[in-house]
């Protein structure tokens, strides 16, 4: 039964539609948005229709679109987060973070004690070591706060844990161990540092622990909830799940089937995570997944993964490469995920069967090889409205978004690496001049490539906003500005992060903006973003979200 | 000391990593030691179960993506990350006697190889597979070029595979290895090599009747016999040894060593030590986890004839 609708007014609805680019109000029935105008326009047309003043003080915008992240980012909060920046969680309280180790020891004295099983371990998260540069965090540390119960510091780079002696002891290396990546004090025993997953994978349980509550509802909960609090109606899982059986689907759409679930899901499907079939096969898998999509839980587009990160120097670079080592021996080339061939076999599977390929290119070869592929599926298939999106695409040259553009495909630029590894790219990766055009959105614009901005939470915080003030600002951590040609104005990058963002997941007739017959996904802000200092872009307030029509509440 | 949670009481699996790239005869290796395992307990983790020729009747039960085998095998499918592939193993009752982990086409063993020392398992060896006839061309392909000759630097042993259908007789492949690694090249025809090559002379726990003595051609071999004269084993006794005179010995061994394997009682030390080769890699390793009269102070050598 249809209800009779909704008029919210706000300080101003900025829509993003050309047509009507600002507007009072904006009428709202069955969740989808009926018009936007005045309050008295909107009566005039729809009817009398009560008006609703939650956001009479707050600026509605199309809610934002987060087209690269994955649910980690609420899995991880199953544990407290230990970073050294104040950091906004799920349920929309901000923890203060260590910025001390006296601090950090504090935290887990307070988790210790809030734990009855002595035996049950203790899981941190967020840790930077960068921030101490004075000392390195090792097991003594942490013994101070227990010398029975197994602790864990999961650090920034999730690349890192340190771990006390208990955890030693129980796992069975405390005296010794010869697994790489465990560096040794001076009396030959572990200091407590895993580096790297295969040392990592010493912390069994703790490791298990989080591929376990990756599967669990609850971080599916969390996900969206942390969607909410920064601002996102949208976000993704781009390919880190599994979506072959019936049981990992309705992970994601029984989640979000919950009355009141504050964001909607896209999970992409990855043929290279255990998706038994030929390459037709699964292309004709993916198509029939979309029609177990729900409103707030979808399915139907594919991501593949053909390169490594630059600042791990796995990427895949075109001469001259990666700079040399500090003792000037050069650096190898990066690695491949696929194998050119069988990479092949899937796109073209996939374009054949008209399903959207979103591929992870960071470096620039891994771009060609990108290219290449996609040219001749595009050219051995007619499918106009393909969309095929190069993800990160963060050393991508001119020319090569010359071609892109061509081949009609789009780009989803890793804005954020700007500011959290701008500083590292200039000096140890790539040096100044390729650094200056990473992450080149305006090269993007230029050659006329349609393009995204992207976070890859929990790579670096979920956060539409934080990432426009990325793309518009580059502004790096040491506070330099990386290449300020490539700077894009608020309103391009408020478009990359809705409707453009919306367009390469093939929901942008549904999503993106705010116009007549679109879902009414909202998300309301203390400022316009057009009329604030660029660089305070990151510091507007997220007042709330609207997702079809429901005003999303903090978890319960 | 050994884990609370038991993990086989110290015990660590040998792990053996198989590198190539696509339609090197990876799969057709990984066959061929999957069906003539000789006795070994053998856990095979593939890119891809179906690939896997294994009969059906072998298959005792069929959980997720572990096929459990009557004859003593296990396929996994690499469908997840290392970690959870492993830690499938590790929740195995009983430890395997030998993990063979297939990499993918551009897999470089060098990269993956410390997930193979870690809990529950120690790094055998990097056999790296390459089609004598393809070789050449892959090694300057454009994107892959430095992924296969990283692949071949890392190789502990080469097996070169389809050389007899190479019109130079695989000539232009053996230059190309060499002018990347000393390690002893294997040729491999049909993918018929002898599991001890591949996995290691390791006596299978479960059948201790078994001597460490390998059987180069097994007569139950249910296809075709390997290759008769191409390795020849030999017995080199130890003595006396000092651990760094072991060390010595060991690193001293020709280069056309494939495998060698011993259990030495050192005049120096208190427990005895394992000395293994696996080609190029000689590493020697304490073994408190063994008693000391089961060292015979002698290396069985595996060498190309
Ligand atoms: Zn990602």
């Amino acid at each position: 039964m249809s209800q009779p609708g909704i008029i919210h007014r706000a300080r101003r609805v900025v829509t993003l539609d050309h047509a009507v680019p600002t507007a009072e109000a904006v009428a709202v029935r069955d969740g989808v948005i009926l018009g936007v105008g005045s309050v008295e326009q909107m009566r005039a047309a729809w009817g009398p229709l009560p008006v609703d003043d939650t956001f009479a003080d707050s600026v509605l915008l199309p809610g934002f679109v987060e087209a690269h992240s994955h649910s980690l980012e609420g899995a991880i909060w199953a544990w407290e987060y230990a970073g050294y920046f104040p950091r906004l969680g799920p349920d929309g309280e901000l923890r203060k973070g260590c910025q001390t180790f006296d601090e950090l020891i504090d935290l887990l004295r307070r988790l210790d004690a809030e734990l009855d099983d002595p035996t049950e371990s203790l899981t941190v998260w967020g840790f930077d070591p960068i921030y101490f540069p004075g000392e390195r965090l090792a097991a003594h540390h942490l013994d101070v706060v227990s010398e029975t119960r197994p602790i864990c510091v999961i650090h920034a780079s999730l690349h890192l844990i340190t771990v006390n002696t208990a955890l030693m002891e129980r796992e069975g290396f405390a005296d010794g161990c010869d697994v790489e990546g465990v560096p040794v004090g001076g009396d030959g025993r572990p200091i407590g540092e895993l580096q790297e997953p295969p040392a990592m994978s010493l912390a069994r349980r703790e490791m298990l622990a989080l591929w376990e509550v990756l599967a669990d509802p609850a971080s599916l909960r969390r996900f969206a909830d942390m969607a909410r609090v920064v601002g996102c109606t949208t976000v993704t899982e781009l390919g880190a799940t599994r979506l072959s059986t019936d049981d990992e689907l309705a992970l994601w759409t029984d989640a979000a089937a919950v009355d009141g679930f504050p964001a909607r899901l896209v999970a992409l499907l990855n043929p290279a995570r255990g998706q038994p079939g030929t390459p037709d096969e699964i292309a004709q898998h993916t198509v029939a997944i979309r029609a177990r999509s729900t409103p707030r839980a979808r399915f139907g587009v594919v991501k593949m993964v053909l390169d490594g990160s630059i600042q791990g120097f796995t990427a895949r670079l075109n001469a001259p490469g990666y700079l040399p080592h500090p003792d000037g021996t050069q650096r190898p080339n990066g690695i491949w995920l696929i194998e050119p061939e069988q990479f092949s076999a899937w796109f073209d599977a996939f374009h054949r069967h008209h399903v959207t390929v979103h591929t992870h290119v960071n470096g620039d070869q891994a771009v060609d090889l990108l290219l290449d592929t996609a040219e001749a599926a595009i050219a051995s298939h007619s499918w106009l409205d393909h969309r095929h999106t190069a993800q990160h695409t963060q050393l991508t040259t001119a020319a090569q978004y010359r071609r892109m553009a061509r081949l009609g495909m789009n780009a989803n630029i890793f804005s954020n690496h700007i500011f959290y590894w701008g500083d590292q790219h200039r000096s140890i990766t790539v040096g100044p001049d390729r650094a200056a055009r990473m992450d080149a959105c305006s090269t993007a614009d230029r050659e006329g490539v349609r393009y995204s901005v992207h976070s890859d939470a929990s790579v670096t915080p979920l956060g539409s906003l934080h990432t426009m003030w990325c793309a518009v600002n580059r502004v790096t951590a040491s506070g330099d500005v990386l290449g300020p040609d490539e700077r894009i104005s608020v309103d391009r990058a408020l478009r990359a992060v809705t409707v453009d963002a919306a367009h390469q997941l093939r929901m942008d007739h549904e999503i993106g903006t705010i116009e007549a017959g679109k879902l009414a996904d909202f998300v309301a802000l203390g400022e316009d973003p057009y009329d604030v200092d660029p660089i305070a872009l990151k510091d507007i307030e997220v007042r709330g979200t609207v997702v079809g029509g429901e005003i999303t509440g903090p978890p319960a | 000391m050994t884990p609370s949670g038991g993990l086989w009481n110290g015990h660590r699996v040998p792990f053996t990593l198989l590198g190539g790239y696509l339609g090197a005869g990876k799969t057709t290796v990984v066959n061929h030691v999957v069906r003539n395992p000789l006795g070994r307990r053998l856990v095979a983790l593939v890119n891809d179960v179906a690939a896997i020729n294994v009969d059906a009747a072998l298959i005792a039960d069929h959980v997720g993506t572990t096929l459990s085998l009557t004859n003593g095998c296990v396929c996994c499918a690499i469908a997840d990350d290392f970690a959870q592939t492993l830690e499938q193993i590790r929740a195995m009752p009983e430890p395997p006697d030998h993990v063979l982990m297939e990499l993918s086409g551009v897999g470089e063993p060098a990269r993956v190889a410390p997930w193979a020392n870690t809990a529950g398992f120690r790094l055998d060896g990097i056999v790296v597979v390459a089609d004598t006839d393809q070789i050449v061309e892959l090694a300057d392909r454009d994107y892959i070029g430095d992924t296969i000759a990283a692949q071949l630097a890392s190789a502990d042993l080469v097996l070169s595979t389809k050389a007899d259908l190479a019109a130079d007789g695989g000539a232009a492949a053996r230059s190309l290895i060499r002018s990347i690694t000393t390690a002893p090249i294997i040729e491999v025809i049909n993918g018929v090599i002898d599991a001890d090559v591949v996995l290691g002379l390791d006596p299978p726990r479960t059948d201790p009747s078994r001597t460490v003595l390998p059987r180069m051609v097994p007569g139950t071999n249910r296809h075709r016999a390997a290759p008769v004269g191409r390795y020849e084993t030999s017995i080199v006794d130890v003595g006396a040894a000092t651990l760094a005179e072991l060390e010595h010995l060991l690193v001293g061994l020709p280069t056309d060593v494939i495998r060698a394997k011993g259990l030495v009682q050192c005049s120096d030390q208190v427990v005895p030590i394992e000395a293994h080769a696996v080609g190029r890699r000689r590493a020697v390793r304490r073994r408190g986890d063994l008693d000391l009269s089961r060292a015979d102070n002698r290396l069985v050598v595996i060498r190309l004839a």
